[in-house]
């Protein structure tokens, strides 16, 4: 958003994002102050996480005819 | 199309020779495989600046038509109506703004494209320098130009400028409310009385060739599809999207009893698709070159809104800086 202040920055937030009910909340917050990591590196940040698959339910084996788990 | 080269000229191929090899190199190889390009990665140059001119391109077009629309808010003919008009001319300003974040993440400033539009420096679609005269301009519109926009733009939803690509799904979802209201008003003109059904028809004999037009010159005459394509900025030819329109819309067209003002055109069997008659290239160049019925009028809108514009954005300034201050001297 351009906007003179916070304020009119979330009013025009709401007009141009909202306007079928995408959001239940806005934050909005001068562009300068956010810190956001280089998509370079993606690898280093977030390919540790891929190794980690007992992390996911999918990965223990429950036998047939045990339910609710 | 709100994205058509509308420069004519052969992009400068210097731009890609002086590009470092193996990144040049990688950045096709990323862009081959469909990946997102993102803001902070590297690019070639000439890459950045086609992609600078086709979204804000794109943008001003969002922007520019407005006025047509916004020409019979006032006008239209029942509250539901105006009610919708209202909140698809919003739209329109809310796909501008999308737009302009998008090119802004490539290095260019929403001052300089607005100055850029105002001085006539930046082109925007041809469509929009025609004149609204009756009610069922607003369906045709809709319907037909807002359905060319939809065509165009599906594919877009996967071009390889990631900020680009996620404005047009945006976008698109909103554009099929744009296009059914659109049809809706010209099916209701079409049942309607013989005053009414005359005017819907006429809407369309003016509209038909503007929307052929809208996807740019044939492919011969399109000198830069060929570098777009490769570099996934464009996905689909001029020719090809705009016999996919024809083929969608002539039965449309069929079906509410309106016919499309064009005597070639026939059904196919062979090839599977409407065979039609050849656009009047002469007239899309002169609306590119600014000889459009109003483009006069649409330049002057926008410099006096932005004129007119000037004492609030001045006010919000000195508004926010005044309070700024107040907070600093109570702390």
């Amino acid at each position: 958003m351009h906007a003179a202040d916070g304020k009119m920055a979330l009013e025009h937030a709401r007009d141009t994002y909202t306007r079928r009910m995408e959001g239940v909340s806005l934050w909005v917050l001068p562009s300068a102050q956010i810190i956001a990591s280089d998509p370079g590196d993606a690898a280093a940040l977030f390919a540790p996480a891929e190794d980690k698959i007992y992390r996911h339910p999918t990965f223990y084996k429950i036998p047939d005819g045990i339910t609710h788990i | 199309m709100y994205t058509t080269d509308l420069s004519g000229k052969k992009a400068k191929p210097e731009a890609a020779i002086t590009e470092n090899p193996a990144k040049l190199a990688a950045f096709e190889a990323r862009v081959a495989a469909d990946e997102f390009i993102e803001p902070k990665d590297w690019m070639p140059e000439a890459y950045r600046k086609t992609l600078i001119r086709q979204i804000s391109q794109h943008a001003h077009s969002e922007i520019v038509g407005m006025l047509p629309e916004g020409n019979w808010i006032t006008r239209a003919p029942n509250l539901r109506r105006k009610a919708i008009l209202l909140a698809k001319v919003q739209d329109e300003a809310g796909h501008g703004l999308y737009l302009y974040c998008a090119a802004e993440t490539l290095g260019v400033s929403r001052d300089e494209m607005t100055e850029a539009l105002l001085s006539g420096k930046a082109k925007y679609s041809t469509i929009f320098n025609y004149p609204t005269l009756t009610w069922a301009d607003i369906g045709a519109i809709g319907w037909l130009v807002d359905g060319a926009a939809i065509m165009n733009q599906v594919p877009l939803q996967r071009t390889s400028y990631g900020p680009y690509a996620r404005a047009m799904v945006r976008i698109c979802k909103e554009e099929s409310f744009h296009q059914r209201q659109g049809y809706e008003i010209m099916m209701h003109l079409a049942a309607g009385t013989d005053a009414q059904k005359r005017m819907a028809q006429d809407a369309l004999d003016r509209w038909w060739w503007p929307s052929l037009m809208m996807f740019g010159p044939p492919d011969d005459k399109s000198p830069n599809t060929e570098q777009s394509m490769r570099w996934r900025i464009k996905r689909d030819t001029n020719d090809e999207l705009r016999q996919k329109f024809v083929d969608i819309t002539a039965p449309q067209a069929e079906a509410i009893g309106l016919s499309v003002p064009d005597p070639a055109l026939k059904w196919n069997e062979t090839r599977g698709a409407y065979d039609f008659g050849d656009v009047d290239w002469e007239e899309f160049y002169a609306v590119v070159r600014g000889e459009g019925p109003v483009a006069k009028e649409r330049n002057q809108a926008r410099v006096k809104a932005w004129e007119n514009g000037a004492w609030v954005r001045e006010a919000a300034r000195v508004h926010a800086e005044k309070r700024a201050n107040a907070k600093i001297a109570a702390e």
